[in-house]
């Protein structure tokens, strides 16, 4: 089976880790992987703004860059969201690419949903010793329904305690650009996520879109907490070196 | 048509691409609640517990009596566990059947249409207790639905502190489709002026989430379900 | 012409960050709230074909709204009721006026009504010397306080029992002591006196029914049956969407609405009203008036979008569930209708997407409120939908636009992002210690005045995937 990374800039930009621990687990599971390197970014936040010709021009990277893909894994659920919901919308008066975002749509998966729908894996032979949380991102949550395979792939990591998230539903308070044009709203929103998560007691939070985490991450170190944040294929990566001297703990 | 009417309706047809106001009924698919609703049996066989369940979790108290003497007795025991010393009750023939409180010691008014309008009001903002019928009684949500009319005055079961409904058990539905049914068959020209749904007693959250029975309606609202089955 | 604040969204939005005590209050109230709708919904079950069936009738009406409300007016003018189809909120004001003044009314009772608050009744009636009493317990305590509302369902939950209590002393005239059943008792008492000699009493409108003319009033406290049973003459006004075509139509709004709303399974009172009283009744109202309002909501009808914000039923889940609503409170929006849905149809109602449409970006998209809409409104998409607009409007501040500008400059074409990307890891470094950037310049100084923001590692995910290969 072949699938293409659609690494998603902020992965790209900052967590670019992440993405390979995502290729190690697809190549471990007998996928070929390729990198089409049209691709820059989804333009969420440009379509966020309003300002949707921004978002045509670069949302075209992306439409250009996985024409000939059988499947698309992004470690992200927000991109994925904006494609199937509003390319659509955005390229209402292209027929071409409206059309091929719609044949894109059709063949791009989350990560987890990729490993446990497509897959049909949902033990990787983990195992991580410690208490797990898990923030649900919204897009990826309300609007892609992934949570049932993140659980499915969490419950399968030996020694990982589960740890339900108080309130888990509240978003993050990122936002995309909301972060930065309404901070004051976003900080309160932060703070309140920030102080469940730290009354979890738990030794990781895991999520599955690191727009999030970034967020999270950010209040947690600026409070203090020294909390291993993870992306879900690091958790999982992780889980499959352990024991392996190799693997660096994610100082982030 | 008034002319307001008509440049009003016209704007709105216009927002919605039309040249004229639609005149003719449009087509509709699906009416109403979703089909599994009907078909959906609710304890088809107590309506009685069903009915008791859901008003006394609201803090209401529901009694069944097997005949007339033990509703009016019912009726008594409450009357004087609450210490009542005025009752104001529906002029109704049904419930005039089945209730007779002329008893030395109660004050007892009778929402008569014969009487002065100014007068029954003030006979109910004194009653202690306010005794109606009700037409429907619903199981599903513990609710009363009393039909207005001639002698069956919104005050009584609005003004005092202790809200009585009354009715057979014959009168219990399961949920408020029966009741819309045969408020659709009665026609707009037969329906009573106001037809009230009552759950249970007067309340609100508005104060700190705090719940506070009683506000401006009764603090109370209790049944008596006569046997007739 | 709509009172605009002095203070734009955002600043509006610190304020209500920055008082704690409402946002402890305002938590502490929608998580019950949305909690026991959960439990409403679980123990009803279906929830979702219920939802379905509610948008499905919502829709129908609005798109068929011209012939229902001729349908209505019909049968409210048959059972000897009064309709005035009145296309603004001047128009509306002027209407009740002259129905106060025909009966030389000294004193109004109202029970909750939104619409009436959209049109600024309570000052036009202040101003004609009639004593407009609010006798919902919520908005007679926000009348006492001079506030207007800040949630559909509680609107007074910002206000503490405190503060109600000294609202209540000041009127009483001695100390009322703050305890729930002292505060309602008072309550009771002063309003009790109002009911009895108010003079016309005017109410909102939950649900008009097309096909009888009828009233719906959805209630828990029994003061909007004081209200339609007491005075002479009963005044509903309604926004002109309010409305369904059948009882049975009703009943499903009823089934969703007060669990929505509050967790019931039905409020402690629905009203119905038909008509006024029958000739050998005593009470209820002698002469009514229906008030059918525009206002702005046929601009919305006109868009196939943003019609659909017009199937609300003002439950106050998405108030509930919305994470901006639970930190800035509802008077940060400024607007009669606050939360997520009002986010969207102030703008729209006001026709000012400048100003006004500020509201569509106190929002992060997160979606809950969608996913808790009973008539399944995409709230978050009509915000999505909203921000286009006014930036097509050419509402976009220019740094913003100018920034965009430049992202898409680097963002469209892979060598330009890598260049990008190569000067922002370089102009970094003096900002960086120990992987973050804890003190950045504007506007990076609004993502770090509060939280670390990452550095970049130096090489990107396609390097790495380059040098593997």
């Amino acid at each position: 089976m072949k699938a293409s990374i659609f690494i998603t800039c902020i992965c790209d930009m900052f967590y670019p880790q992440v993405g390979e621990a995502m290729c190690r687990i697809l190549e471990h599971s007998g996928i070929q992987l390729d990198f089409p390197e049209q691709q820059i970014c989804c333009g969420q936040p440009a379509l966020n703004s309003g300002q949707w010709d921004d978002a045509r021009e670069v949302g075209r990277t992306v439409l250009k860059a996985f024409k000939n893909s059988e499947y698309v894994v992004a470690p992200a659920g927000s991109c994925i969201s904006a494609i199937r919901e509003y390319f659509p919308v955005l390229y209402e008066k292209e027929p071409g690419n409206r059309a091929i975002s719609e044949e894109l749509s059709a063949k791009l998966f989350e990560f987890s949903e990729f490993v446990v729908k497509i897959l049909k894996i949902e033990d990787l032979g983990s195992t991580l010793p410690g208490k797990v949380t898990y923030h649900p991102s919204c897009h990826s949550s309300r609007l892609l329904g992934i949570d049932p395979y993140v659980h499915a792939l969490l419950r399968n990591v030996k020694g990982l305690e589960y740890i339900e998230l108080p309130q888990a539903e509240n978003c993050c308070g990122f936002g995309g650009t909301f972060s930065v044009k309404m901070p004051e709203i976003s900080e309160a929103m932060v703070d309140e996520k920030v102080t469940s998560i730290v009354k979890t007691r738990a030794d990781i939070l895991v999520g599955t879109d690191m727009s999030c985490l970034m967020n999270i991450t950010g209040r947690l170190r600026k409070q203090g907490s020294s909390m291993k944040v993870m992306h879900i294929a690091e958790l999982l990566d992780e889980g499959m070196n352990y024991g392996a001297q190799t693997r660096l703990t994610f100082a982030r | 048509m008034a002319i307001d009417e008509r440049n009003f309706l016209k704007t709105i047809a216009k927002s919605l691409g039309r040249t004229e106001p639609l005149a003719k009924a449009p087509k509709r698919n699906e009416a109403g609640p979703p089909s599994f609703w009907q078909e959906q049996k609710f304890e088809a066989n107590d309506p009685f517990d069903f009915f008791k369940k859901n008003l006394e979790a609201l803090t209401g108290r529901v009694e069944l009596a097997a005949s007339a003497d033990e509703a009016n007795r019912i009726i008594e025991d409450w009357l004087r566990e609450l210490k009542a010393q005025s009752v104001i009750m529906w002029d109704h023939p049904e419930l005039k059947k089945y209730i007779k409180l002329e008893m030395s010691g109660i004050k007892l008014d009778y929402w008569s249409p014969s009487r002065d309008e100014n007068q029954l009001v003030a006979a109910a903002e004194q009653a202690d207790v306010g005794i109606t019928w009700a037409d429907y009684a619903i199981g599903y949500s513990g609710t009363v639905a009393l039909l207005c009319g001639p002698g069956k005055g919104r005050s009584v079961s609005l003004l005092p502190h202790t809200h009585i409904a009354v009715f057979l058990k014959s009168n219990l539905v399961p949920t408020m489709s029966s009741i819309m049914h045969d408020l659709t068959r009665f026609g707009t020209e037969k329906l009573p002026s106001v037809i009230d749904f009552i759950t249970g007693p007067s309340r609100t959250s508005d104060i700190e989430m705090d719940l506070s029975i009683g506000v401006h309606g009764p603090f109370r609202v209790w049944t008596v379900i006569i046997d007739d089955q | 012409m709509e009172h605009r604040p002095d203070l734009h969204l955002r600043d509006r939005a610190r304020n209500g960050v920055q008082d704690t005590q409402m946002r402890q209050a305002i938590q502490k109230a929608v998580d019950r709230l949305s909690s026991n709708k959960a439990k409403a919904a679980q123990e009803l079950g279906n929830w979702d074909a219920w939802r379905e069936q509610g948008k499905r009738i919502r829709k129908h009406t609005i798109e068929n709204l011209d012939y229902y409300l001729a349908q209505l007016a019909e049968n409210v003018r048959k059972s000897g009721g009064f309709v005035h189809f009145v296309p603004t909120a001047a128009e509306a004001r002027q209407v009740v006026l002259d129905i106060c003044k025909k009966h030389n009314a000294k004193m109004v009772i109202k029970s909750k009504s939104m619409v009436s608050e959209e049109i600024h009744l309570n000052p036009a009636l202040e101003h004609a010397g009639i004593e407009a009493v609010e006798t919902d317990l919520a908005e007679y305590i926000l009348q006492l306080a001079g506030e207007p509302p800040s949630h559909i369902i509680v609107p007074a939950i910002h206000k503490n029992r405190r503060q109600i209590a000294e609202l209540f002393s000041k009127v009483a005239g001695h100390p009322v002591e703050s305890d729930t059943p002292s505060l309602t008792a008072f309550a009771r008492k002063i309003l009790r006196k109002k009911f009895l000699t108010a003079d016309v009493g005017i109410t909102g409108c939950n649900f008009a029914v097309a096909q009888t003319g009828s009233v719906t009033l959805v209630t828990n406290e029994g003061n909007a049956r004081l209200t339609t049973s007491l005075p002479k003459v009963l005044i509903s006004i309604m926004g002109m969407e309010r409305i369904v075509p059948t009882f049975e139509d009703l009943e499903v709004l009823l089934t969703l609405l007060p669990r929505s709303a509050t967790g019931q399974k039905l409020t402690s009172y629905v009203s119905v009203i038909n008509k006024t009283r029958n000739v050998d009744e005593k009470d209820g109202a002698k002469e009514f008036h229906l008030l059918i309002l525009d206002n702005g909501r046929s601009r919305m009808l006109e868009d196939d979008e943003f019609r659909q914000a017009l199937h609300c039923i003002r439950c106050g889940a998405c108030f509930n569930v919305c994470p901006v609503y639970r930190q800035i409170g509802g008077h940060a929006y400024a607007s009669v209708y606050g939360g997520p849905i009002g986010s969207v149809i102030t703008p729209l109602l006001l026709n000012d997407l400048d100003f006004w449409g500020e509201l569509a970006y106190a929002s992060s998209l997160c979606a809950a409120c969608s996913s808790s809409c009973p008539v399944k409104i995409p709230l978050h998409d009509l915000l999505l939908a909203l921000r286009h607009r006014r930036a097509e409007a050419g509402y976009t501040p220019f740094l913003e636009k100018t920034a965009f500008n430049l992202w898409r400059r680097f963002f469209k074409l892979p060598a330009a992002y890598k260049f990008a990307m190569k000067m922002a890891s370089i102009g970094q470094k003096p900002f960086v210690t120990n992987g973050f950037i804890k003190a950045g310049p504007p506007p990076l100084s609004n993502w770090t005045n509060s939280r670390y923001f990452p550095a970049l590692p130096g090489e990107t995910f396609r390097d790495r995937w380059r040098e593997k290969q």
